[in-house]
């Protein structure tokens, strides 16, 4: 078994995957970010291409890596290479994209094997702009497909929101 | 509201050689860590639930006639084999099958006694008004209400629609979770009524307040009709970011979105007082998270299978990244 010392963030571009990496850290995340020269460009300057990396150190001086996938599909190669070793998965889901639902449906569909042997937390990002779904249709859906996973409203910038989605992933993990 | 108590296996092990007491020291505090309460009594063979003793001692026949009718006896003996009043153990026990036992009569326990105080706690308060109860009944019946307690804004309740309307923060409404309920004024409204007072005020979900009520008031009373022995499942968990929660919902929610359970076995499962057990139910039915009926049934519980490392490292991740306040 390989070690578990990793959590996995994933989710399609803008829904906040380095915030909410920078929101628990230790140290700033590494970023492979450029310059978006695509429809990116209408939602953020720049996107990560590779991965985005940092850290939190345990009381005993381990560490547990956080690594973010990118964002766009193009580069979903990367995907399964990143979730090896992973503990489990904080999908996050931009609640103002066209189809929000679609984009979770989507991650769960590529992470499926993950998700059934590990743990997946959704957080559900910019929430009260356009609000294209509500907590209760993420709900619906998951139950529909029968995945109970912990759906939670977040700001990635709330280092207490993205700690709640960790803990959420370990309590599923446990019991 | 009524005080609920932890189960605790007592027992006594009176004339028991140093080994057998080393081995039955070390598996109470090893089965003290996965939270299975068990307490060594010291001289109380009347009190205690369960007798440990050496069967084959000189002690052995004397202590079986003055145990008292009920008392359960679990014996070391050379030959374990006496019949079914009897738990027996071959000596030296191996602690592994004595933790078992243990575990399994704590287990038994604890469901009968989660048991007397869902019953005594329905029949204590029977009837009674809460705050969870009117608003329950406002989302069930689709009433309209005004209501207010000294040090907070009104708060219209619109049961149709399964919104509030209230110049309250989420502060200055815990007033309404903290008063008496004798201390809430509650008055029901017509439709035309709420929508001229409400006109204005701030719209939020009914669900995050009746979630909050339904854990704050329940005091452990399971809502009427409802049975501790049917099993549930949550449909979905919920959202701990918006509502309030304390870390224990956590635990519960987990091990409720992944099997079904009856809340007895959910108490067990869990190691958490059955009060916490049946206030994050009552709450999570409010707010329609709560899937029962035929279609759902309980099998054995399953513990989750996690190695002592990973189990170690989950809590150190979760204690690093623990919450505020």
């Amino acid at each position: 078994m390989p070690m578990l010392d990793k959590i996995i963030f994933t989710g399609p571009v803008g829904a906040g995957k380095t915030t909410a990496i920078a929101a628990i850290s230790d140290a700033p995340p590494v970023s492979t970010d450029v310059r978006c020269t695509d429809d990116t460009i209408k939602m953020k300057n720049t996107t990560t291409v590779a991965m985005d990396y940092s850290y939190i150190s345990l009381d005993d001086g381990a560490r547990i890596h956080l690594y973010g996938t990118p964002g766009q599909e193009r580069f979903n190669f990367m995907w399964k290479i990143l979730a090896r070793g992973g503990i489990g998965l904080v999908l996050l889901v931009n609640r103002d994209n066209a189809d929000p639902l679609g984009n979770m449906e989507f991650y769960l569909d590529e992470f499926d094997e993950f998700a059934r042997n590990h743990a997946v937390v959704i957080g559900v990002t910019r929430s009260g702009v356009l609000d294209q779904a509500s907590i209760a249709d993420f709900q619906q859906r998951l139950y529909e497909r029968k995945q109970i996973f912990p759906v939670f409203e977040v700001d990635a910038r709330n280092s207490d929101d993205i700690k709640l989605l960790v803990q959420a992933l370990l309590a599923s993990l446990q019991h | 509201m009524m005080t609920i108590r932890l189960p605790e296996l007592q027992l006594a092990a009176p004339f028991l050689g140093m080994h057998e007491k080393g081995i039955l020291a070390t598996a109470i505090k090893k089965l003290a860590q996965d939270g299975v309460r068990v307490r060594l009594l010291p001289g109380s063979l009347r009190e205690a639930h369960l007798l440990v003793f050496d069967l084959d001692s000189k002690y052995g026949q004397q202590i079986l006639k003055v145990s008292r009718a009920g008392q359960v006896k679990l014996v070391f003996a050379e030959q374990p084999n006496h019949g079914t009043n009897l738990i027996a153990l071959a000596k030296p026990p191996a602690p592994a099958a004595l933790c078992d036992v243990l575990r399994r009569l704590f287990s038994k326990m604890a469901a009968q006694l989660a048991e007397q105080q869902a019953a005594t706690a329905t029949a204590a308060t029977a009837g009674t008004q809460t705050l969870f109860s009117v608003l329950l009944s406002a989302k069930e019946q689709g009433e309209y209400l005004r209501i207010q307690a000294t040090g907070c804004p009104v708060v219209y309740v619109d049961g149709v629609q399964r919104v509030i309307a209230t110049a309250a923060t989420s502060g200055t409404l815990r007033k309404l979770y903290t008063v008496p309920f004798e201390e809430l004024r509650v008055q029901i409204l017509t439709r035309a009524d709420y929508a001229n007072a409400s006109q204005g005020l701030l719209l939020s979900p009914l669900y995050s307040l009746l979630w909050t009520a339904g854990v704050e008031c329940s005091g452990g009373v399971l809502l009427p009709g409802h049975n501790a022995y049917q099993a549930v499942k949550l449909r979905a968990w919920p959202n701990f970011s918006r509502d309030n929660f304390v870390a224990s919902h956590l635990k519960i929610a987990a091990a409720l979105a992944r099997q079904p359970l009856n809340l007895i076995k959910l108490a067990e499962l869990t190691q958490l007082p059955f009060e916490a057990i049946v206030n994050f139910y009552n709450a999570s039915y409010a707010v329609d998270l709560i899937d029962a009926g035929d279609k759902i049934s309980a099998a054995e519980p399953e513990q989750r299978s996690v190695s002592d490392e990973a189990r170690s490292l989950f809590s150190r991740i979760a204690q690093r990244l623990s919450l505020r306040g």
